[in-house]
């Protein structure tokens, strides 16, 4: 496959500059996606995930927050380069995003017909009619019942799973190129998850929509990514595409993430999890060397001293660690 | 294990608890059946896990037991005592028996006090012990939940949310309870936290023998801790079993489906979703018959008219479903 990827995130820092220090969120990431596929970021709080994404939509908060260094290329378009008014022509339009509180992301004073229709009207000129219809078309295809009527209720009136449909219909307004779900599901009832992950995967094979999901949640990444990159403490510890990397996890801090969840499969009397021990660094004060060496049970005295790159190893994906580094 | 020769610690019977909700100008405007006539009973060392979805009422019924809510119908027996009809001087001894661990360490720490008077503060108010010799035992629990013990002085705020819920456990463990609520301890957490914490209470469990009703709505972490598992369904239980038969052999149709949604962390193995369709109906007008039969593709017409009870498949396993009841009323003929 030599297509163009959609989307290239090359060598991104973003910083935040606080009072009690620099925190450095996002550092030295790179990824790219490609037209039509799913790339799953999972990592836990404060790993880097939501802000890589805010990035690449141009929404970091600025200051604190500050871009400084990398290239985002989307759609052949340097996106770091344009202003915020040729940025607002792709947000919503182009890209579009999926918050992970479908509560808080809709306006509460606006009936939710008129909120799918604002891109619309906006990005494509359309009327208010023609927008409204369009948005009853949308909220059929997301499976919501009678959205003739359903296009003038308030967000108040509808349930949590219903809310999360309404907000992938105003993402999917503009047929967006690609989509960036951060924590889509983590809101929901797991009948309800499941049903938003199989729409989600269902409009991305119909409409060719490339996904960018963001979950710490690694069940999710197993149904609904093909590739996926795990952060840690604002690095990429590893790159790998789904399969090689459920079957062949690498990194101490992946093998430990898989195994510390219990599965729903045969099991033991009372056996116990295994767990990392120690929490995740802060920020503002991250461990010299490997940024996960003093939670990792192989560290080695190299771990506290240098930081290793991200590297192929054995042939296999990237991973950042010294053990498969000579 | 049979049933025969285990204790029962705490005894549920018909347990209700309804709220009233408000609607314009303060108008009654209906009532939401949190739990609507719970039968359960709690054996002494048990985790007995209670899964279920937002807003089936499986928190309200652990708070019913401890008396953080008033039922308005029902028994709640501790030991032959009815916790419910004590007065409030009698429930002061029996609170120190019976603790709960709440879901979001955040809110549920004082953050004006340290760490020392939040797991201190039951030692105080029942008069447990020396003051001075208080701060010692504090100490201990604290080492007891993997807290360092000289920051005992620290307040909340000084914690990441992993120690935080460590904390809610020293205070649960402070008055040497017999009975622990969980509340979804783990929801809030991180995964590599969350299973740190889940072997500090499966450890605390064996150490002191507890009793764990264990709330959560991650069927794979019930699965783990739990020796058997209760579904509950718009206030009502559906499926009650040991744990093994209940995930190998899920009988009724919620709790098959519920099984299936779950995503697990394999490759590959996406399941087949059928049967699963429609939202949780609200609690405010739940559906008449059996409340599962809008989302169900089995139902019958008697399901839309009569519910049906709890029905023993042998061995412990119950079931709410006329799939299984009926079959086993013409087994009996």
């Amino acid at each position: 496959m030599t297509q163009q990827p959609l989307l290239t995130v090359d060598g991104l820092s973003t910083y935040f500059y606080t009072d009690r220090g620099v925190a450095k969120a996002v550092c030295d990431v790179s990824y790219d996606i490609n037209p039509g596929e799913t790339l799953g970021v999972v990592g836990e709080s404060g790993c880097g995930k939501s802000v890589t994404s805010l990035s690449v939509m141009r929404l970091i908060p600025e200051p604190p927050g500050k871009i400084v260094s990398g290239k985002i290329t989307f759609d052949g378009q340097d996106l770091l380069s344009l202003n915020e008014r040729q940025m607002r022509k792709i947000r919503g339009n182009k890209i579009s995003m999926i918050f992970q509180e479908p509560m808080t992301s809709l306006n509460p004073v606006f009936r939710v017909g008129d909120q799918i229709a604002e891109a619309i009207i906006l990005h494509e000129g359309l009327s208010h009619k023609a927008a409204l219809e369009r948005a009853v078309d949308l909220l059929k295809q997301v499976g919501i019942p009678s959205p003739e009527s359903r296009v003038y209720d308030y967000p108040h009136q509808m349930s949590g799973g219903m809310r999360q449909r309404v907000m992938i219909a105003m993402a999917l307004a503009c047929k967006p190129k690609l989509i960036i779900a951060d924590e889509p599901t983590t809101a929901l009832d797991v009948t309800i998850q499941a049903q938003i992950l199989e729409l989600m995967d269902k409009l991305r094979e119909e409409t060719g929509t490339a996904i960018q999901l963001i979950t710490h949640d690694l069940g999710v990444i197993a149904e609904t990514a093909q590739k996926v990159l795990v952060m840690y403490a604002g690095r990429v510890v590893e790159q790998a595409d789904v399969k090689d990397l459920f079957t062949n996890p690498m990194h101490p801090y992946t093998r430990g993430l898989m195994r510390s969840i219990p599965g729903l499969g045969e099991q033991e009397e009372r056996e116990r999890l295994e767990t990392i021990p120690g929490v995740v660094p802060s920020l503002l004060n991250l461990p010299k060397g490997c940024r996960f060496h003093d939670r990792c049970r192989h560290a080695m005295e190299r771990c506290a001293l240098e930081e290793p790159e991200l590297k192929i190893a054995d042939g296999k994906h990237p991973v950042r660690c010294w053990l498969y580094q000579e | 294990m049979s049933e025969s020769n285990k204790d029962i610690l705490v005894r549920l019977r018909g347990v209700r608890k309804h709220f009233e909700v408000k609607g314009d100008m303060g108008r009654k405007s209906g009532v939401v059946k949190a739990v609507d006539g719970v039968d359960l009973d709690i054996y002494k060392g048990e985790t007995l896990g209670l899964v279920g979805e937002s807003g089936c009422g499986k928190s309200t019924l652990g708070r019913c037991i401890l008396r953080l809510e008033h039922p308005e119908a029902g028994e709640v027996l501790y030991k032959d005592t009815n916790v419910l009809t004590l007065s409030r001087k009698a429930m002061i001894p029996m609170r120190s028996k019976m603790q709960i661990i709440f879901q979001d360490p955040y809110s549920s720490l004082n953050p004006r006090q340290t760490i020392g008077q939040i797991i201190g503060e039951g030692l105080t108010i029942h008069n447990i012990g020396q003051k001075s010799g208080r701060m010692n035992t504090v100490r201990s629990l604290m080492d007891k939940v993997g807290l360092r013990p000289d920051q005992i002085m620290r307040y909340p705020h000084e914690f990441s949310g992993g120690q935080r819920q460590r904390i809610g456990v020293a205070r649960a463990l402070a008055l040497n309870p017999e009975l622990i609520i969980c509340d979804e301890p783990v929801s809030a957490l991180d995964v590599s936290i969350q299973a740190q914490v889940i072997n500090l209470l499966m450890d605390l469990q064996e150490e002191y023998k507890l009793t764990y009703l264990f709330v959560s709505h991650d069927l794979s972490v019930v699965k783990h801790i739990s020796d058997r598992v209760a579904v509950m369904y718009l206030g009502r239980i559906v499926e009650l079993a040991d744990k093994n038969a209940l995930y190998e052999n899920p009988s009724h149709p919620y709790t098959q489906v519920l099984l299936k949604a779950a995503p697990v962390a394999e490759v590959g193995s996406k399941p087949k979703r059928e049967g699963l369709s429609g939202e949780l109906p609200s609690p405010l007008n739940p559906p008449a018959g059996c409340h599962f039969h809008t989302r169900c593709d089995r139902a019958t017409d008697k399901c839309r008219k009569q519910t049906p009870a709890l029905t023993d498949l042998g061995g412990g396993h119950m079931v709410r479903c006329f799939l299984h009841s009926d079959k086993v009323a013409e087994d009996l003929d």
